[in-house]
């Protein structure tokens, strides 16, 4: 199975977010933060992870990414970029069985 | 007896019933004699934060609508003491997932966990329950009083009134929002109201608002005006009518009753 390119990931990601939000003008950069920039709450979170997994079929867990983040940037409250899950979903899609 | 300071009431403005038809059961589902809002769901009204269309079913959004102007008579109270308003609620919300379920009945079971977590939202569950239209209702409007939501198909009206009553009589809150909303997007809600109405009235789509506050004295509810009405709003209807009548009364001190179709 081919892996999804930096480019579909993010695509299907910006997707996922606009949906859950409810974000249709606002830009979504990879430097967009989900807590910070787009307010999303606890309940947004397991919506996203849920419209990415009906894409990827890779059950993204936040609480996983959030440990992740606090871990690399020593902070009590972290906020989690559109790059960061990128990246995490990349490294689920790797990890994947063929 | 409470004074009532403001209502709003929703009602279709399609002046000829006509049948409701649900696709879902290959359009063998029909409700005779209906009357419903043109406008699909994330048009019946803007909200202020558009993520909540994904977790408000059609009768919340109704209720929302109908509820949202109440904060031209609210917003005093609310800026002093949010704590001072309380929303009590007559809606019920039918489980509305017979296209999931009928996507579901041809799956076979060792694939029924992973195609049922596609189908559906985790916020799907929120347009289940009751509580949450008028919890949303709420955050919407700031307020953060005592929060009733009845569900009683005939009597949640007047339970809501009752509640509202009791606590503007014992002081709890300073002003009562009674709201209450009916859709017809859930055919087997749709057809248990039906066979509650009679053959002649229409049934119909509405959702209605009013704000009471203290005067002194206790309501008598139960005097509430009959349902030998053209119409039955299902579960809402005491307080469509009680909003209706309100406007036919309307006084000039009163100036904000309007009554919108």
């Amino acid at each position: 199975m081919q892996h999804p390119t930096d480019q579909d990931l993010f695509s299907c990601i910006d997707e996922a977010i606009r949906t859950v939000l409810s974000v249709d003008d606002a830009p979504i950069e990879p430097t967009t933060t989900l807590v910070g920039n787009l307010g999303a709450e606890s309940i947004d979170f397991l919506d996203i992870s849920c419209e990415i997994e009906k894409h990827f079929n890779v059950e993204v867990d936040f609480r996983k990414l959030f440990k992740k983040r606090q871990a690399a940037t020593a902070s009590a409250a972290p906020d989690i970029s559109v790059q960061d899950l990128v990246e995490y979903v990349r490294d689920l899609c790797v990890n994947v069985p063929a | 007896m409470s004074r009532l300071q403001w209502a709003h009431a929703l009602t279709p403005s399609s002046p000829e019933p006509r049948e409701s038809v649900y696709e879902i059961y290959d359009g063998h589902f029909r409700v005779p004699r209906t009357a419903v809002f043109d406008e699909p769901d994330e048009e019946i009204v803007e909200l202020p934060d558009g993520r909540a269309y994904r977790s408000l079913s059609r009768a919340g959004l109704l209720l929302v609508a109908a509820g949202l102007p109440a904060s031209t008579v609210l917003a005093p109270l609310v800026q002093t003491d949010p704590f001072s308003v309380g929303i009590y609620c007559a809606i019920e919300n039918g489980p509305n997932d017979y296209a999931c379920a009928k996507s579901m009945s041809d799956t076979p079971p060792d694939e029924f966990a992973n195609v049922y977590k596609a189908l559906r939202s985790p916020k799907y569950y929120f347009k289940m329950l009751a509580n949450v239209p008028p919890s949303q209702l709420g955050i919407f409007l700031g307020v953060m009083g005592p929060l009733y939501t009845y569900t009683h198909s005939r009597l949640a009206c007047r339970q809501a009134l009752e509640q509202a009553e009791c606590d503007l009589e014992a002081g709890t809150v300073r002003a009562a929002l009674v709201c209450g909303a009916f859709a017809l997007d859930d055919p087997l809600l749709a057809m248990r109201s039906r066979l509650a109405a009679s053959d002649a009235q229409t049934l119909s789509e509405a959702a209605a608002c009013v704000v009471l506050t203290a005067n002194g004295a206790r309501s008598d509810w139960s005097c509430l005006p009959g349902r030998a009405s053209s119409y039955s709003f299902g579960i809402v209807t005491d307080l469509v009518t009680l909003a209706s009548r309100s406007l036919t009364d309307a006084a000039p001190h009163r100036p904000g009753l309007v009554l919108v179709h």
